[in-house]
């Protein structure tokens, strides 16, 4: 009996020694850039090739915070300015001229509801500034004004490096890709060191390779109102996900919220929905549909199908949730799960 | 050996009920609430608090001082000096996972519980 036992207990504490031995360390760091907090987060690499990494990733932000900002000076803003003085102008930083042609085509794909031309009308609505509080609401004549002009990426031509606008009123504002795309650059960035399992989050854009040891990348998704998460969903190796929210930037004028979600069709923010979550392999392509199906409103599957992207999350003004069936397959709701949860195809 | 044979089976079962037990415990995580706050400032992360004394921790910024409130395993912005308050309207955090931020002051808090719920937020 006593060594049948035995041999219960040593299969057992074989078990438990197994379950207990030291995993590979998980590197994390986070830092501030984009105006929100940015987090790495490393696996099985050793402490001295993770710190490196992440410092040569945390200056990668910084560049890209100064050469694609669109209100304090950089390389975007120059641009801009030379656009606007003399019609034309050349783009040095190739990073940017890709994000600037990327940009144009998710934009015209989307059917101008993903607009980087419209950095005017972020402006008129005090969108485009650090310290002061966004707002107040724009008087009508002024939104009309802008609505006359219309500038959109049909109004931007790109040969080569050089740009040439057809439209007064184009000033470029990548902030609705610009996360996106820099997260999947930094995670090239991280492969090219030997890296394969890593986060770079982004706030609402993350991009994910590998996996945690003997598990996939487990990542939560804000719900829209409240500090908790809605949903969570395992990540697949090369996967990026990208959620645009009313919560993000807003401010409240005679108790009405208005945030940074701006239909370009009214010039005013879109209506009707409070989140959009897309997953894609393209990090980019994550961050401007889901602006775009943000925007789209109810008509948001025709947008997604044209867009390419399958795998969507949408959170309406009740709180009632909409999924893709491929995203449907791979969410799991938070306690307590949405009342109204419904699959809608793409047409 | 019959009687052996029984009660090695037993044991067995048992140590197997053991074992689904602690997975529940450890794999399976809903809305919990969390015992720790991990926040994160302009000069890097603080050592994780504690939330289970009533107190307000101020937090330096680049803006001026976040208050950070804890009350019954809560904790809240009780104050920032942003322009748009949003993290103060974020309200109370309870639940691993719960999160906010003062972006502008560059202050930033996650609750959590020894292990994280998620390997990262998409917010």
């Amino acid at each position: 009996m006593s060594a049948s036992l035995g041999k219960v207990l040593l299969l057992a504490s074989c078990l438990w020694l197994t379950a207990c031995a030291p995993e590979p360390e998980l590197h994390r760091q986070q830092f501030f850039a984009f105006g929100t907090l940015i987090e790495i987060s490393l696996y099985d690499v050793d402490t001295q090739t993770a710190r490196s990494a992440i410092d040569a990733i945390e200056t990668r932000f910084q560049h890209w915070h100064t050469d694609w900002h669109a209100w304090q000076p950089s390389g975007l803003t120059r641009i801009n300015a030379e656009l606007a003085r003399t019609g034309t102008a050349t783009v040095d930083d190739p990073q940017l001229l890709q994000l600037i042609t990327t940009g144009r085509t998710l934009s015209l794909a989307s059917g101008g509801r993903f607009n980087p031309a419209a950095g005017g009308l972020f402006a008129l609505w005090g969108f485009q500034r650090d310290e002061a509080a966004a707002g107040p609401v724009p008087e009508d004549a002024d939104i009309a004004a802008w609505l006359n002009e219309a500038p959109d990426m049909r109004d931007l031509d790109i040969e080569g490096a050089r740009l040439t606008h057809h439209n007064p009123k184009l000033q470029l504002d990548l902030g609705a890709i610009a996360k996106g795309y820099a997260s999947t650059l930094a995670i090239e960035l991280l492969k090219a060191r030997g890296i394969h399992h890593a986060i770079v989050a982004a706030a609402g854009d993350l991009h994910a390779i590998g996996r945690h040891g003997e598990r996939p990348w487990h990542i939560g998704i804000r719900h829209p109102r409240g500090a908790g998460v809605i949903a969570s969903t395992d990540l697949a190796d090369g996967e990026s996900i990208s959620t645009s929210g009313d919560y993000e930037r807003y401010f409240e004028q005679d108790g009405v919220r208005y945030h940074h979600l701006l239909d370009p069709a009214s010039g005013r923010p879109a209506r009707t929905t409070t989140a959009v979550t897309v997953i894609h392999t393209d990090g980019a392509t994550a961050d401007a549909a889901a602006t775009a199906l943000f925007i789209a409103g109810d008509d948001w599957p025709t947008v997604a199908r044209v867009m390419g992207v399958t795998q969507v999350m949408r959170v309406d003004e009740q709180g009632a949730v909409e999924l893709t069936p491929a995203m449907a397959q791979r969410l799991q709701f938070a306690a307590p799960v949405p009342e109204t949860v419904r699959e809608r195809a793409l047409p | 050996m019959r009687n052996l044979g029984s009660r090695t089976d037993a044991i067995i079962v048992l140590l197997a009920a053991l074992l689904v037990g602690a997975s529940y415990v450890v794999l399976w995580t809903p809305a919990d609430p969390a015992h720790r706050a991990l926040i994160h400032t302009a000069d890097g992360a603080l050592e994780p608090i504690d939330l289970d004394h009533d107190r307000t921790l101020p937090i330096s910024g680049p803006l001026g001082t976040s208050h950070l409130e804890i009350h019954a395993g809560r904790m809240r912005f009780a104050g920032s000096p942003c322009p748009n308050q949003a993290c103060v309207h974020t309200g109370w955090l309870s639940q691993v996972g719960d999160f906010a931020a003062c972006l502008p002051n560059r202050v930033s808090v996650t609750l959590v519980n020894d292990r994280p719920a998620f390997d990262a937020l998409n917010f």
